[in-house]
């Protein structure tokens, strides 16, 4: 953007993005889409959608093999889809690998970590292994992908799996955080933005604590940026994790394409997880040479189409401006939560209003189920998540079994919070919590 | 401004099935395991067989309106039987326990724990009322009739001279998402049913 560019977002501007989603133009259920599930999937804009056609109708074929034009255009758009999102978070070209969604990004390194710890990789592997006596540590607040592959590998290789716990306030307990993080920390996995409770992570003081821990191997800091990525703008290299995933269909872009990020000089040392062609470079009957990173990673036909249309994606968002996306979301945020915190019965899940805080609310709704907040407001075409959203253990901690979600992104209006807010007003007395009367249901 | 199609899942009958919870017996086969818990470390897996077996030993500890027949001098593992079902979409989590006469041809009792939106709810209060005192064999075509109707994508209906208030349900077939809601406590009897065949 150029420097004239204000802060935040206009309203005009948001309605000059909209009509880049033909998505966002429909009716659902009689009412105009009103779609608040960012969080879960985001949509897609026309030049998403095209540069995915494009490559279809114009040169696809097989990538990193192949002598023909077409599998050479396919090579080099394929490439430049890397290059462009490594630029998006502050990356080298070859700290990123592609994998199919966020979730194999971190079991990639989890399986990775098992690999070296069986004594696969050779001596350049050893800072990977883990055993008895070793630690993991992640949060209380972790999406199941970033909790389930840390107990797997700790349950493989006999290591421990400790958790920082969530304050009341729905921020980490640091102090906790502090006596957790030691000499047997081998690895520390934590979310950089809550996906229930929106909590922005204090990643400095996490990494500084990781970096100050005392193992003799470094204690490996892994990043889950899925609620981060498409929201802030963030610079890998500059933040100093070690690890970081992330998935295009959270930030405009499709799905079956993720991507795990790591530091150049620790990817080229773990061994492999999925193995098989496109990432050796000798192999006889009984033996296997891999090649460098990112390649060693991307074993069999690569996502070619998916990653570059999240090229396009980061381009979209790279264009409008992450800071004004994330104001603008924030200030859309702020609203939601003013209103829900006047709507009787609802209790917001996280941190307070005013605090900092990704562009997502979760709320519990006293007497109402989240499964039937979620039909009533679908029913007037608001598209909301509903349940546990992939983190039991943070809806564990605050009491709640299912919570109901709204999400916010660049393409979301003031006017979509204030149709979600109304909704919202009315949800508890159609489902007789209230003593007010349900409206129009039919007697039997 | 609620359409007819939302009217037709929420009916009146709905509501306040799932307010009236008939059969509902917290603490049934110290069945409090849910997420709200804090049982952290249990898999759903390993929940639902612990489940499973304690109902055999704890059947109707406590004993509701509706599920009052057994005391725990005549528990008999040849007539009980429970099932644990869990939604994992949601969260949503039911044990049923069904107590048959000696013969094992006829439903003494229905009781159940667990929590959920209102169509499992009201869906499990509903079976409740209409399973007790059916015969075995006429709750299984039942099931199946419930399953059939319920699959339908909102094709077809529950016959209300059979399925009496439980009819009410015939809205959720229209929502796809809510169907597992609706089958929640079907399929936990039917499971229960098939433990004692």
């Amino acid at each position: 953007m150029t420097d004239a560019a204000p802060g935040i977002l206009s309203a005009d501007e948001v309605d000059r993005i909209r009509n880049d989603f033909p998505i966002l133009h429909r009716e659902v259920n009689g009412s105009p889409l009103v779609y608040l599930d960012t969080g879960a999937t985001s949509q897609s804009p026309n030049s998403v959608v095209e540069a995915e056609q494009e490559f279809y109708e114009q040169r696809n074929a097989a990538v990193h093999r192949g002598a023909h034009t077409l599998a050479a255009e396919a090579t080099d758009y394929f490439e430049q889809a890397r290059e462009r999102v490594a630029r998006f978070v502050g990356a080298a070209d070859d700290e990123i690998v592609w994998t199919s969604n966020a979730t194999e990004a971190l079991n990639l390194v989890a399986y990775s970590v098992g690999n070296a710890s069986l004594g696969r990789g050779g001596p350049e592997a050893d800072r990977f292994r883990i055993g008895p006596g070793d630690e993991i540590v992640v949060t209380e607040m972790e999406h199941h992908a970033n909790l389930i592959p840390w107990q797997e590998l700790a349950a493989r290789t006999g290591a421990t799996l400790k958790f920082i716990p969530i304050g009341d306030d729905g921020t980490l307990r640091l102090d906790v955080a502090t006596d957790l993080i030691g000499p047997a920390t081998r690895i520390l996995a934590f979310a950089h933005v809550s996906n229930v409770l929106g909590t922005i992570n204090p990643i400095g003081d996490l990494i500084r604590l990781a970096r100050n821990s005392g193992n003799p191997f470094g204690t490996l800091v892994v990043l889950d940026a899925c609620q981060s990525a498409p929201h802030l703008s963030i610079n890998l290299g500059e933040l100093d994790v070690d690890f970081a995933a992330f998935s295009a269909h959270k930030m405009l872009g499709p799905t079956g394409v993720g991507v795990l990020y790591g530091r150049s000089e620790l990817l080229n040392a773990m061994p492999p997880f999925l193995t098989g062609g496109s990432m050796i470079t000798v192999v006889t009957m009984d033996h296997a040479e891999f090649l460098p990173a990112p390649q060693r990673f991307e074993a069999g036909t690569q996502r070619v189409s998916q990653a570059i249309a999240f090229a396009a994606a980061v381009d979209y968002l790279d264009h409008t401006g992450m800071n004004r996306i994330h104001a603008w979301e924030s200030a859309l945020t702020q609203r939601a939560m003013a209103g829900l915190a006047e709507i009787p019965g609802v209790r917001i899940l996280g941190p307070a209003p005013g605090q900092p805080r990704g562009g997502l609310v979760a709320f519990d709704t006293d007497g109402v189920h989240a499964h039937d907040v979620g039909q009533f407001l679908d029913d007037r075409g608001i598209a909301v998540r509903v349940g546990h959203h992939c983190a039991q253990p943070a809806h564990r901690r605050f009491g709640v079994t299912a919570s109901t979600r709204a999400s916010f992104y660049l393409y979301n209006t003031e006017a979509e919070v204030d149709v979600f807010l109304q909704a919202m007003s009315e949800v508890r007395s159609y489902f007789g919590v209230t003593g007010a009367a349900r409206e129009g249901v039919v007697a039997r | 401004m609620s359409s007819p199609e939302l009217q037709s899942l929420y009916q009146d009958i709905i509501i306040d099935a799932a307010k009236a919870r008939h059969g509902y017996q917290p603490g049934l086969a110290g069945s409090a395991i849910g997420l709200t818990a804090g049982a952290a470390s249990s898999s759903s897996t390993q929940t639902a067989t612990v489940q499973t077996a304690a109902a055999h030993t704890e059947l109707a500890a406590g004993g509701s309106a509706t599920a009052a027949v057994a005391t725990q001098s005549t528990v008999n593992a040849d007539h009980c039987a429970a099932s644990h079902q869990y939604n994992p979409t949601c969260g949503d989590e039911l044990t049923v326990q069904v107590e048959l006469d000696p013969a094992r041809e006829g439903i003494v009792s229905v009781a159940w724990d667990g929590q959920g939106c209102s169509i499992s709810q009201a869906s499990v209060s509903l079976l409740t009322d209409l399973m007790v005192g059916k015969p075995v064999a006429e709750a299984r075509t039942l099931i199946d009739e419930f399953r059939d109707v319920m699959r339908s994508r909102g094709k077809k209906e529950l016959d209300i001279e059979v399925f009496e208030d439980a009819a009410a349900l015939s809205g959720s077939s229209k929502f796809l998402a809510r169907v597992k809601c609706a089958m929640l406590g079907w399929v936990a009897l039917e499971d229960a049913l098939l433990k004692l065949s």
